[in-house]
């Protein structure tokens, strides 16, 4: 009897092992590709991994960091965060930069897969017009992603579609050329434009629309108006994108607020002026850090880490108050000229001193905080809810003002700057001096967009590294002795990708 | 007396022993006179089933349970009594006038009929043709170990034992001759009483966590043996897991006989001293303003000071001018404490030959050397011995393991909070206790929030467990004394979990408002085997079959979660529902299985020349798109040559034997499951509606052409024993080449992806291995036996596809966040790649230096085509600039760089090999000493020619401004009154100091320890106890080398191929002093 039963279980060891060659897996924690891209919603899923790609803080201040604080206003009375602005990110924590790079390129590869695949599903078949709304979301985003590596990198590594092998040609491909990767970007976002949705059905806000199509597609065309390109011929491309934007705000679903410190508000998230933004939610890690570090400590607008007496961390130095007019809104609203501390409630006052008084309270060389990343409801310094915008409606009129100007049709420039500084209550004007212009529409830029993450940008279009880096006064001040040095005209490619690609060269002079 | 003596001998015993076994109950006729007496070792361990024999008769007996022996002599015979016991000297006494006669056994050598435990079967010692290293319960009694891992160290020739740190529970790993992959396990298959445990069983750390043991949990004092399967004629029977050796456990079974209750109970106290001599409160504040005033040198003092530019001003309480400080906090005092360990063994077995039955239970704690930190750990085996009819017999083994890890993170791997490190990096100005409350301090003087590394270390709650049931059975039916039939079935089911709750007092709890990070990972593992066993002699021809097949089924699910928020904090872990968010939450299922098909064949002819011929065919559904199916093939001669006539004769061999062996294995434990399938992940993200969506998005680039690496190793092996096996040695010789090298390759960001899996390249691996024993003295009274094993391997990377290097990984993502290593085609694995330091900048290489121009000095060169150019005379990592130069990247006293391309710009294409984590040999000493009731045994270690990067140095030894430093540092470093080209001691680390390892870091980590030192008194004549044991060990007791570092073992990034020999601010190994007790009854 025994030896019965044990026969039999022999007999079953023996019948699992019968070697068929097939050896098949049972996946349970993810989605097999061979059979997505077949409804909306999975579409929808693959083009919100790509949202995903920007997930959690740290794209937000790694730009914050290399974008915004290169505007020679930009301070900070903490040491390792003063670095950035005394341009020594590079040696100090160049990982923001392989950061960046990373997120970037994760974004990119992502749209990649959806602009391969989404064509040859039979849901592109039958629903054509619609499956064309998600290909144009993911050329938007990969236009974006592109956009914003190649003005921090300069050249860089062009992939248009989904990486599927060890190849070594196409895992180690070199940088192309910047005109080239202009060239892509503008044929997405041509596509983009014409095939965009002015507004999604199945989500809120949140998701890149009509609008954001023409917007980036004018900023793209005025970018590379600039330098380094400078395709001169581009400002009028930049002028066809964004006039209709500008002029018909209804067809668009946009909007210029009449509020200007309500654009910015916790409870105005996703409002019509809002181009673009990175939706940051309590939920899930998916917050932002920055009201935490942009908000005086002991303040009930930064957050738990602030009410524990941290914060505070960047700030704008008090000339940057010299450039509004008294009665400007930005002025009034811009920035954080007393507040109640929420331990003992004492009503700390802004005061304007130069950078150099000594001690840590509000005040001195810690500058003034600026008010574009108030949320006092965070549980945790790094899930705030308030979204990073990155762009907004107002820009659309400054990009179209400075688009004519340098077209050398300084006149026509004059209504839209005139619409951006009627909201906030700043005086008309008139010069149609194109030199003169140049200067109010790039003062006009500081003014409406500072510590937007847009800065760096700007100052590499418009050519005035040099000047910004010898003029930053945080620089001055903290690295007094280091000269300009022509490499800072562009970041440095990623140390640790350099490693890993031969075929990947530095930018000069790092 | 001769060998041939000894056989003989040896045969009769063997056959009575079986008797004995069998008819315990024999009686004999009483006839005149009649002797009695007592067997027993040496040690006073009672020897059954001993044998005694009337010399030159065929008259004799056997001992009973308690050694006691009763024989009656036949008249008209010698008088002399033989007395034998299977592994221990026979030994002849003459019978006197007394009846009695109680006798000593001197243990053998070593027997050659030991048995080693092979895969699928066993043999003896004598038969073995592969490469197998042993190790025996007797070579690790008093010995202190806190795991199972631990005790293979320095026991075995070929084995590399290196462990992260001294933290209790931490990661510790094996390699098998060296290393044969580059993935990042190169753990070995571990086999427990047949069954493969898995070692990727640990749950997900927190953030900045370092590894921890998989085999934490199991209990060291269960060990029967331990065999260690090297070349490929051993492991190929395990085929495509076989590729980074095999280690078999055996735990120790029931024995017969009645009931027998033995208990050892030990305590220790650990200590670290102070690993790190940091500087007090005037020297940072002078270290901190001479950073400040060295790069403004033509600003003075007081206008700096006025300018509000020196950080320690006098302005403050807590930035006092340096002449003005106090000492401060020694932080490092506050972290580290005296280590305690205790445990208690007992194991209760017996029975008869129906049913046997052992159970064994084990506590041990141990408190660590930083506060807070605390291992536990409780086992219960339980193994039965039944015999069920005549044919079939079942041996069983269920164990229940829980262990307890309650951590301190020390090494910040990559964060910032890390115990070790964060008291590394506080201001000594910072008091230990606010004045007021008696709290320890959570803000310094002006109210900034500080990371106090004692409330980092007591008020996060960071435990990890680990319970798992480990359940084998083994049914063998013995259809005939020669064919067995062996049945197996193996359940091996954990759950590991992590929790780390860090209330509102830590930094980071303090960020969350109470933070409580969970994760789990259960692990089953289901295994069955049935394989036959034929053994039969016909007349000169001995042959030793296995064939079976197996089949192991992995199921994993991990899941971790995030909960944030918590209302009070006081309840942690204990009362979720204080929590008001849960984030991050993420959990994964996945299989992986293998059938197999395997078959060993040993064939003996005439006792002299031995053929083992082994395959296996097996499948892994890791490469279900792939090629899943491999075939393992080996093949091993030995030749016993002692027993040709023409060595026969000389007295002095008493063994020769040659072995030569060649086969292949496999691994796969560099990719995961579903690797050639293409799939897409699941995540979410917030829109600024704010609501989360679902997003996915490809979680790989897939391979659907990976395939197992393959080893192919010659194996050339000798042992030769002399003076009737009192001295042993054996000699192995081996070459391994791996192909198909499975990895995991990180590949350029670019792509969108970090890294794609793919088979390339190939490694070679040659070694020696030597083992010598010798008996100096074996006497009844007094006995040395010393063993000497000595290992040289190397293995080389031949070639990499077309890669021309392979990096190591990321050091510290906040930090370095480069990789430490690359390793080249033609050269040994994980070399450290980095800068090499030529010197310090002086104030004469600059420009105007008391001007505060730092661009360095040019002169004029001419080149090929006689064009004149100035070029500055070093490289720095700024170069030369129109202003004044860098101060920060060119001040006096920073580190020059070799400008490796010479290009005059010091950057990553500079880096260059800096130093060879591997060893150039390395050995273990074991010497065991008896005289009289005493025993001593005196453990030696060492390794010799590794490099270790320390990265300490970076952090505390170079004058980051990030950090506190060492006193050492303090002392010699470059400072305008004390210039020098000291490349060890700069004036601060400049800008590559934390983000490019250099040729500074790297230290020589040779080391020679003494591991351990024992002794043991047994007392005698106890009443209850048959034996009673106090033993006294002292641990780590001396330790020689010139490493500047708290300790040379170590590897905080881990014992992977690529990132081994890194000091990372690593909890310290202690010295351990363990008093212990042996009671048995």
């Amino acid at each position: 009897m025994k030896l019965k039963k044990l026969l039999i279980l022999g007999i079953i060891f023996i019948g699992l092992l019968s070697c068929d060659t097939e050896l098949e897996e049972e996946i349970f924690s993810t989605y097999s590709a061979g059979n997505f891209f077949q409804n909306e919603e999975q579409l929808q899923a693959q083009n919100l991994g790509i949202y995903e790609a920007f997930r959690h803080v740290v794209w937000e201040q790694d730009m914050y960091f290399l974008v915004s604080m290169t505007s020679k206003y930009a301070t900070s009375r903490v040491p390792s965060f003063a670095w950035h602005a005394a341009y020594q990110t590079p040696d100090r924590q160049p990982v923001r930069y392989s950061r960046l790079w990373d997120i970037g390129y994760r974004a990119i590869a992502r749209a990649n897969t959806v602009i391969k695949n989404v064509p040859l599903s039979n849901f592109y078949a039958e629903n054509t017009e619609l499956a064309k709304q998600y290909v144009a979301e993911a050329r938007w985003m990969r236009a974006y992603s592109y956009f914003q590596l190649t003005q921090l990198f300069g050249d860089i590594p062009l992939y248009t579609e989904p990486v599927e092998s060890a190849d070594p040609a196409i895992l180690l491909k070199p940088r192309s050329a910047t005109q080239d990767i202009y060239n892509l970007i503008i044929e997405d976002l041509e596509f983009a434009k014409d095939n965009l949705p002015v507004s999604w059905n199945k989500t809120g806000t949140g998701r890149v629309t009509k609008a954001g199509g023409a917007f980036l597609l004018g900023k793209v065309y005025l970018t590379s108006a600039g330098f380094p390109l400078q395709i001169t011929a581009n400002y009028q491309k930049a002028i066809d994108a964004l006039k209709p934007l500008a002029d018909n705000p209804t067809a668009y679903d946009v909007e210029l607020l009449s509020d200007w410190k309500s654009v910015f508000s916790i409870d105005n998230e996703g409002n019509k002026e809002v181009i673009f933004a990175h939706g940051n939610i309590y939920e899930n890690l998916l917050g932002s850090v920055l009201p935490f570090w942009t908000n005086p400590q002991f303040s009930e607008f930064g957050g738990i880490q602030s009410r524990n007496g941290s914060g505070y961390q960047i700030a704008w130095h008090p000339n940057l108050l010299d450039l509004y007019e008294a009665d400007d809104d930005r002025l009034v609203d811009g920035f954080t000229y007393s507040y109640r501390r929420i331990n003992n409630n004492a009503l700390i006052t802004y005061r304007p001193t130069p950078l150099n008084v000594g001690g840590l309270t509000y005040g001195g060389r810690n500058g003034i905080s600026g008010t574009k990343y108030q949320d006092g409801g965070a549980i945790g310094n790094v899930i705030h809810s308030k979204d990073h915008i990155v762009y907004r409606y107002v820009d659309a009129f400054l990009m179209l003002a400075e688009a004519y100007n340098e077209n050398g049709n300084p006149a026509a420039a004059l209504p839209y700057l005139k619409t951006a500084r009627d909201r906030v209550k700043a005086t008309v004007i008139n010069t149609t001096d194109q030199d003169a212009l140049r200067i109010i529409l790039r003062e006009e830029r500081i003014r409406e967009l500072y510590a937007e993450m847009g800065e760096l940008f700007d100052i590499r279009r418009w050519n005035i590294a040099e000047e910004e880096y010898n003029n930053h006064l945080l620089r001055q001040w903290r690295n007094p002795n280091q000269g300009w040095d022509e490499k800072f005209k562009l970041s440095p490619i990623p140390l640790v990708e350099l490693g890993k690609n031969p075929n990947l060269t530095q930018n000069t002079g790092w | 007396m001769t060998r041939t003596y000894n056989y003989h001998f040896n045969d009769i015993l063997k056959k009575t022993l079986f008797l004995v076994l069998i008819c315990i109950s024999f009686g004999m006729q009483a006839q005149t006179p009649t002797i009695k007496g007592k067997i027993t070792s040496v040690e006073g361990d009672p020897l059954p089933g001993a044998f005694v024999l009337q010399k030159g008769t065929k008259n004799g007996t056997s001992t009973d349970f308690n050694g006691n022996y009763k024989l009656t002599l036949l008249p008209n015979q010698g008088k002399i009594l033989v007395f034998s016991y299977l592994g221990y000297k026979n030994t002849e006494k003459a019978v006197g006038a007394s009846t009695t006669l109680n006798v000593k056994l001197v243990e053998e050598s070593q027997s050659l009929d030991e048995i080693v435990i092979i895969g699928y079967g066993q043999e003896k010692r004598k038969d073995v043709t592969g490469a197998i290293s042993s190790i025996k319960a007797k070579d690790l009694e008093d010995q202190f170990y806190t795991n199972i891992t631990e005790t293979i160290q320095g026991q075995a020739s070929g084995v590399f034992v290196s462990s992260d740190s001294g933290e209790p529970g931490g990661g510790i790993s094996i390699n098998i001759r060296g290393i044969n992959s580059i993935t990042g396990s190169t753990q070995p298959l571990y086999v427990l009483n047949g069954i493969p445990l898995g070692t990727d069983t640990q749950a997900a750390g927190d953030l900045y966590f370092t590894g921890t043991n998989p085999l934490a949990s199991l209990n060291p004092d269960d060990i029967q043996s331990i065999e260690i399967l090297k070349d490929a004629s051993a492991t190929a029977i395990y085929g495509a897991r076989a590729g980074n050796g095999v280690v078999l456990i055996t735990t120790k079974e029931a024995k017969i006989g009645k009931v027998k209750i033995s208990t050892n109970i030990r305590t220790s106290i650990s200590s670290i001293g102070t690993p790190y001599n940091l500087m007090v409160g005037g020297q940072y504040a002078q270290f901190r303003n001479d950073i400040v005033t060295l790069q403004n040198p033509q600003t003075s003092f007081d206008d700096l000071l006025a300018d509000n530019r020196i950080p320690f001003d006098g302005r403050s309480i807590d930035r006092p001018l340096p002449e003005n400080a106090r000492d401060g906090t020694r932080f490092m005092d506050a972290i580290f404490r005296q280590g305690v360990n205790r445990s208690a063994n007992m194991t209760v077995s017996g029975g008869n030959e129906d049913l046997s039955q052992l159970l064994s239970v084990n506590f041990n704690e141990n408190e660590g050397n930083i506060i807070n930190s605390k291992f536990q750990r409780v086992n219960l085996r339980y193994n039965s011995k039944m015999k069920i009819g005549e044919k079939f017999k079942l041996n069983s083994n269920i164990q229940l393991n829980y262990a307890r890890n309650q951590r301190v993170q020390t090494s910040a791997r990559t964060g910032l909070s890390g115990v070790v490190f964060t008291a590394m990096r506080i201001s000594p100005f910072v008091r230990l206790l606010d004045p007021e409350t008696g709290d320890f301090n959570q803000f310094s003087e002006d109210g900034q929030m500080i990371t106090n590394p004692v409330i980092e270390a007591t008020e996060s709650d960071n435990v990890q467990k680990d319970k798992r049931l480990i359940f084998s059975t083994n049914g063998v039916y013995e259809f005939t004394s020669d064919l067995k039939w062996t049945n197996r079935i193996g359940y091996n089911a954990g759950i590991n979990t992590n929790q780390v709750f860090n209330n509102k007092k830590t930094v980071v709890g303090g960020n969350s408002s109470g933070r409580l990070f969970l994760a789990e990972a259960e692990n089953n593992r289901f295994t069955a085997e049935s394989f036959l066993n034929f053994n039969k002699r016909f007349d000169k021809h001995r042959v030793n079959a296995t064939a079976g097949a197996s089949y192991t089924d992995i199921t994993a699910f991990r899941k971790r979660e995030l909960y944030t928020d918590f209302t009070f904090d006081d309840l942690g872990i204990d009362a979720l529902q204080l929590a008001s968010t849960s984030q991050n939450f993420i959990s994964i299922r996945t299989n992986n299985y293998y059938k197999s098909l395997l078959y060993r064949l040993n064939y003996t002819f005439n006792d002299r020349y031995t053929l083992t011929t082994t395959g296996r065919y097996d499948g892994d559904s890791k490469f279900s798109q792939g090629e899943p199916w491999g075939f393992f093939p080996s093949a091993a001669l030995s030749w016993d040559a002692h027993k040709e006539k023409f060595i026969r004769d000389v007295r002095a061999i008493s063994l020769l034997k040659f072995k030569v062996s060649y086969g292949q294995v496999g691994s796969s434990n560099g990719v995961g499951p579903y690797s050639t399938l293409d799939t897409y992940n699941i995540s979410n993200i917030g829109l600024t509606d704010n609501n989360l969506y679902t997003g996915t998005f490809p979680s790989r680039i897939s391979n659907r052409n990976l395939t197992w690496e393959t080893s192919t190793t010659l194996n050339l092996g000798l042992n030769a024993n002399f003076f009737r096996n009192r001295l042993r040695t054996s000699v192995d010789v081996y070459e391994r080449v791996t192909e198909n090298l499975l990895n995991n390759q990180q590949i350029p960001r670019q792509t969108g992806f970090n890294s794609i899996p793919i088979n390339d390249g190939e490694l070679n691996n040659r070694g020696i291995e030597v083992d010598i024993a010798y008996d100096v003295f074996k006497e009844e009274n007094f006995s040395w036996t010393t063993k000497l094993n000595w290992t040289k391997s190397r293995t080389i990377l031949e070639e990499y596809g077309s890669n021309e290097f392979l990096n190591g990984p990321n050091v510290g993502a906040n930090f370095f966040g480069i990789g430490a290593t690359r390793t080249y085609p033609g050269r040994q694995l994980g070399e450290f790649y980095g800068y090499k330091v030529i010197g310090l900048i002086q104030p004469g290489d600059l420009v105007d230096y008391a001007a505060g121009n730092f661009n360095i000095r040019t002169e004029e060169v001419t080149d090929e085509d006689g064009v004149v150019t100035q070029q500055q005379i070093f490289a720095t990592t700024a170069r030369n600039n129109n202003g004044n130069g860098a101060p920060g990247a060119n001040s006096p006293g920073l580190w020059k760089f070799e400008d490796v391309d010479g290009n005059g710009l010091i950057n990553q294409e500079d880096r260059q090999t800096i130093g060879n984590p591997n060893p150039d040999f390395f050995f273990g000493w074991n010497n065991q000493f008896r005289v009289g009731d005493f025993n001593i045994s005196m453990f030696v270690q060492g390794s010799v020619g590794n490099d270790i990067m320390n990265l300490n140095r970076a952090f505390i030894g170079s004058g980051w401004s990030g950090a506190n430093g060492t006193q050492n540092y303090y002392n010699n470093r470059w400072t305008v009154d004390n210039q020098h080209n000291d490349v060890r001691y700069p004036s601060f680390n400049g800008p590559t100091g934390i983000t490019v390892p250099n040729s500074v870091f790297i230290e020589d980590g040779s080391y020679v320890r003494l591991k351990n030192l024992s002794v043991r008194y047994n007392l005698k004549g106890i009443k209850f106890f048959s034996n009673v044991g106090i033993v006294f060990t002292g641990t780590n007791l001396v330790t020689i080398t010139n490493y500047t570092g708290p300790d040379p073992e170590v590897s905080t990034n881990g014992n992977g191929a690529l990132n081994r020999g890194i000091d990372y601010s690593a909890f310290p190994r202690p010295k351990v002093y363990t008093l212990g007790l042996n009671l048995t009854f």
